[in-house]
């Protein structure tokens, strides 16, 4: 190697003034790769923007002129053409809620996701708990299902699954939505492993003032798995937030139990040339909150998805 | 054999400056030791001189050679992390062949599999040098061993031969021993020495502990604040310190210190009791350090003091006696026979050895007393 | 607390779910492979391996197969490379780091089916962005490039409808939005490892950045890749998204994008052939349980590492 470059290790420390030849090189692949990255998001942001015509013919750049256009839909139902001159912004947003029940979309979204981490949590931290502090006979078999189940995909037994909820009736319902999902293995898993880190003495405090071990689950080890929970709850809320597979299989037809990813699927499929504003806008709806909530807390979402890491 | 020269280091992290103008010359074959309290800079210039850290003033020389701006690879030194930074994915032996494989093979016998073939005879060599290291630091069961599955004393033996193995110019040690029990610990210094008297090679070695600096170096250099306050023999750094920091930093228990003034004729008194008749100094207050060692109980003693505590190590019995007017316990040592008879809450009188009195001025530096002048007062 | 029964309480409810929800449908399954079950039926016919023997003879099967492994080799290789040198490249930066780790982790935030829609516009040939950016190449020296230069004579690939190129453009998607995640792992791989393995491989002669690359970091983070790899196969192994946006009926021209779970939800919930569906989950479940046996088995023989 060269002494420049000999020269350059040595002072890696203090290397903090300018750009060198080779962190330039740096950023330009990883700006390369970032346009590349946002692609998409630029598109679907850009087609939310603007006019169907500056969509057909690709003019218009990111934001579009916004010149008011002719809303044909309207002028067919008899309004003067005047009245039907239309913002696209407010055009393409405003469709995406009136012609789908989209907020109806968000609430199920929200509904569904917040339930299975509820009950997710009420189900496995008590379990976590008993595997890491309490001795009882059979604790070892119990880890051990804990730990083949582990190895199961919940979206590859979506079949027998989907034959025993029709067995039940209980397709299209919420109930279908959520009780997959119900049991979290990794989440035991997860909480155990943090348990263990908690010391002994601290359960035996509690035993000493006198809780029982129903109120030590949820008065004592809860508090002190905030984090942790934390995490596991981004982990369990984007994953269920995005899925589209499960809800795709067990919700047919009935729009009112829609997620939000059907419900944008739902409007792909009856979308016709004037329509990919609006459908884009829909989009942008959907995929925006989680977008935004990583962007103002990345740290802890960041360390949620990655969770899955942990050994 | 180099010298090894430090001259003017300067460092700063941000803000904060760690090292202010370094002078240090270390003679080729010495053990020396830089200690001080944690976050003095002494790690930061030991890692200055690996090479590690680059100085922002200033000048490292190994022999008559400006190393300043050379790598660390390039300056054959050797060190031994604190926390030892073995490779965990390698077994002992191949952590100890890494460096002679990265100085000495071409990078077609450095290669997996196909190396130990092309380059036969220079591997066969190297294991051999492995081997004779591994026999010195009574290793060699550990050989195939991974470092996961080493105990803390073999891991710091492990760091050691990879070290050793290619005789470097020095080695530096970052407070080596500071990861281990204290058993292990006082075992260990007795090693280290053992093993530079053996080697002959300089060591420089950072600690925290005073107790390692006393019980190993040829040379001791205390460090405060970015800067070394005394660099000397230990026996001297510990009879003589320069100053009031060196004097309450070197020394288990530490120093008494008390408060004293010499007066317009020059004696110096203690708490208001005259101890030194003329010590040729100016009028001015001071500050007097006695050793614990250095007090005895003394019917006829100037000084009262009433026992609060006494910590019996079967040796030695150390008693700290309240006095009014300080702030700190004064702590005498003695032998547990002759004090036998002292209870707690007693009172007692004691003394001090006048010779062993070590007097500092209002800016902390030491003050020559005349010692021709003592007599002692009693 | 001794002869406390609490313990059965809490992990009572856990275990009933486990076993009904986990357990319980495999055993289905693996019984309903055997079968021509269909939903509606009151009962069903016993027919051996038929249905096995048909996965494994039938050349649907085999484009499923083939898609599938296509996809898969495809797109693990490309986001564990392009996540780690991703990870290399911004953990080794001074400045800016995060902005590209925020980046590059946005795609695995945002909802797959809705990206599918929009790449769907970007691949679409007339009014999509990445044909309408590669015709303003034409006439460039991009030309000399015999590919470009056949696209701007005639056009551009129809991406998705193009069956030589369709199972391609899907894989780019799922790499595109899979190796940020894989990124964010390998740099918090890189966090942990301890800096001093760097000063010792300096001190010890390692000069080049290629050694000190291949003494500590590809090494330490060999535990890393280990779970990277895994969990890449297993998510790809589950593409799905992508596949029914794209092509809600057939698996896209000549099935070449017929993956095995769009060939488990077409065969069995849109065309109703529970046996046949059911015997491509087994399958499925081996490919992935062996591959997850594999990798802690792989992380166990490490267990020395600390």
């Amino acid at each position: 190697m060269s002494d420049m470059s000999a020269r350059s290790s040595v002072l890696i420390d203090s290397l903090t003034l300018g750009f060198s030849t080779r962190e330039t090189m740096k950023h330009a692949v990883l700006i390369l790769g970032a346009i590349v990255v946002l692609l998409p998001f630029y598109v679907m942001v850009s087609y939310s923007l603007k006019a169907p015509a500056e969509i057909m013919q690709q003019t218009g750049g990111f934001l579009g002129s916004q010149e008011p256009f002719r809303d044909d839909f309207c002028v067919k139902l008899g309004n003067a053409v005047e009245d039907c001159m239309v913002n696209p912004i407010v055009y393409n947003y405003t469709t995406a809620f009136e012609k789908a029940p989209l907020v109806r979309y968000l609430l199920n979204g929200v509904i569904v996701t917040v339930s299975i981490f509820l009950i997710q949590v009420i189900v496995a931290l008590p379990c976590a708990y008993a595997l890491a502090k309490l001795k009882f006979w059979g604790r070892e078999a119990v880890f051990g299902l804990v730990l083949f189940c582990l190895l199961i995909p919940v979206h590859a037994i979506a079949l027998p699954l989907y034959i025993m909820l029709a067995k039940l009736g209980l397709t299209n319902s919420y109930a279908a939505l959520i009780i997959p999902w119900t049991i979290s293995v990794f989440g035991i898993f997860l909480m155990r492993q943090f348990f263990m880190t908690v010391p002994d003495d601290l359960i035996d405090a509690a035993r000493m003032d006198g809780m029982s071990e129903y109120s030590i689950v949820w008065n004592v080890m809860l508090p002190t798995a905030i984090p942790a929970l934390m995490a596991f709850g981004i982990f369990s809320v984007v994953a269920h937030w995005n899925d589209y597979f499960w809800p795709r299989i067990v919700i047919t037809g009935n729009r009112d139990l829609f997620t939000p990813p059907l419900g944008l699927r739902e409007f792909k499929g009856d979308a016709d040339g004037d329509n990919f504003g609006p459908m884009m806008a829909t989009a942008c709806i959907i995929v925006t909150p989680l977008i935004v909530a990583f962007l103002l807390a990345q740290r802890r979402f960041i360390e949620g998805i990655t969770l899955s890491g942990m050994k | 054999m180099s010298k090894i020269v430090l001259s003017g280091i300067g460092k700063s992290f941000g803000e904060t400056e760690v090292l202010r103008g370094i002078d240090l010359a270390v003679e080729a074959g010495q053990f020396v030791t830089l200690v001080g309290p944690s976050g003095c800079g002494k790690s930061t210039l030991l890692r200055i001189l690996a090479g590690l850290e680059a100085a922002d003033t200033g000048k490292v020389l190994i022999g008559d050679q400006d190393v300043t701006c050379t790598r660390p690879a390039d300056r054959n030194l050797a060190m031994v992390f604190q926390s030892y930074a073995l490779y965990p994915h390698l077994t002992v032996a191949e952590n100890m062949m890494t460096p002679l494989k990265l100085r000495d093979l071409r990078l077609a016998g450095r290669l997996p599999f196909v190396g130990p073939i092309l380059a036969r005879t220079e591997h066969l060599r190297l294991r051999k040098q492995v081997h004779r290291t591994a026999e010195t630091l009574k290793i060699e069961a550990l050989l195939d061993r991974k470092p996961g599955q080493l105990s803390g004393g073999q891991r710091q033996r492990a760091a050691l031969g990879r070290a050793m193995v290619r005789n470097p110019i020095a080695f530096l040690m970052d407070e080596p021993l500071s990861n281990l029990d204290a058993a292990l610990r006082v075992h260990m210094r007795a090693e280290l020495s053992e093993l530079h008297r053996r080697l002959k090679t300089t060591f420089v070695y950072v600690t925290h502990d005073q107790a390692e600096a006393l019980t190993m170096s040829d040379q001791m250099a205390v460090m405060m604040n970015g800067q070394i306050l005394q660099y000397g023999r230990p026996s001297h750094v510990y009879s003589a310190p320069a100053s009031l920091e060196v004097a309450k930093f070197v020394g288990s228990p530490a120093i008494n210190i008390l408060p004293g003034e010499i007066n317009g004729t020059g004696g110096l008194s203690v708490m208001g009791k005259a101890l030194i008749p003329d010590t040729q100094l100016t009028r001015q207050p001071v500050s007097v350090g006695i050793r614990p060692e250095h007090l005895k109980l003394d019917p006829d003693g100037p000084f009262k003091g009433v026992i609060r505590h006494r910590e019996n190590l079967g040796s030695d019995v150390f008693l700290h006696a309240q006095v009014a007017g300080l702030e700190k316990p004064v702590i005498l040592r003695s032998h547990p026979k002759i004090l036998a008879g002292t209870g707690l809450e007693e009172e007692v009188t004691f003394s001090g050895l006048l010779d062993e009195v070590h007097v500092f001025g209002a800016d902390g530096q030491r003050l020559r007393v005349a010692r021709t002048s003592l007599v002692e007062v009693a | 607390m001794p002869g406390s029964r609490a313990y059965l309480w809490f992990i009572g409810p856990a275990i009933v779910l486990m076993v009904l929800i986990l357990l319980l449908p495999i055993g289905i399954a693996g019984a309903l492979s055997f079968t021509d079950y269909s939903l509606g039926n009151t009962s069903a016919n016993f027919v051996g391996t038929e249905n096995y023997e048909r996965i494994f003879t039938r050349t649907t099967y085999e484009k499923m197969f083939g898609a599938t492994f296509r996809y898969v080799f495809v797109v693990v290789p490309l986001t564990v490379l392009l996540g780690l040198g991703a990870a290399l490249l911004i953990h080794s930066l001074t400045r800016f780091g995060d902005l590209y780790k925020t980046i590059y982790f946005l795609p695995v935030m945002a909802a797959l089916i809705a990206m599918a829609i929009v790449w769907e516009f970007a691949f679409h040939p007339t009014i999509g962005i990445i044909n309408a950016t590669l015709e303003r190449g034409c006439g460039t020296w991009l030309e000399a490039w015999d590919w470009y230069a056949a696209g701007c004579a005639r056009t551009f690939p129809l991406w998705l409808t193009d069956r030589d190129y369709a199972i391609w453009t899907v894989a780019f998607i799922g790499v595109w939005q899979g190796f940020g995640f894989n990124m964010v792992l390998y740099l918090a791989g890189l966090t942990s490892i301890p800096r001093t393995l760097y000063n010792a491989a300096e001190m010890d002669g390692a000069q080049t950045g290629w050694e000190r690359f291949r003494l500590v970091t590809w090494p330490m983070l060999g535990p890393t890749t280990v779970f990277v790899v895994t969990i890449s196969f297993i998510r790809s192994f589950q593409v799905f998204d992508t596949v029914e946006a794209f092509y809600p009926q057939g698996g896209g021209p000549s099935k070449s994008v017929y993956v095995m779970m769009f060939a488990i939800y077409e065969k069995a919930i849109q065309q109703n052939l529970m046996g046949i569906g059911a015997a491509i989950t087994v399958v499925f479940l081996g490919f992935v349980m062996f591959l997850t046996i594999l990798q802690r088995w792989l992380v166990e023989r490490r267990t020395h590492y600390v």
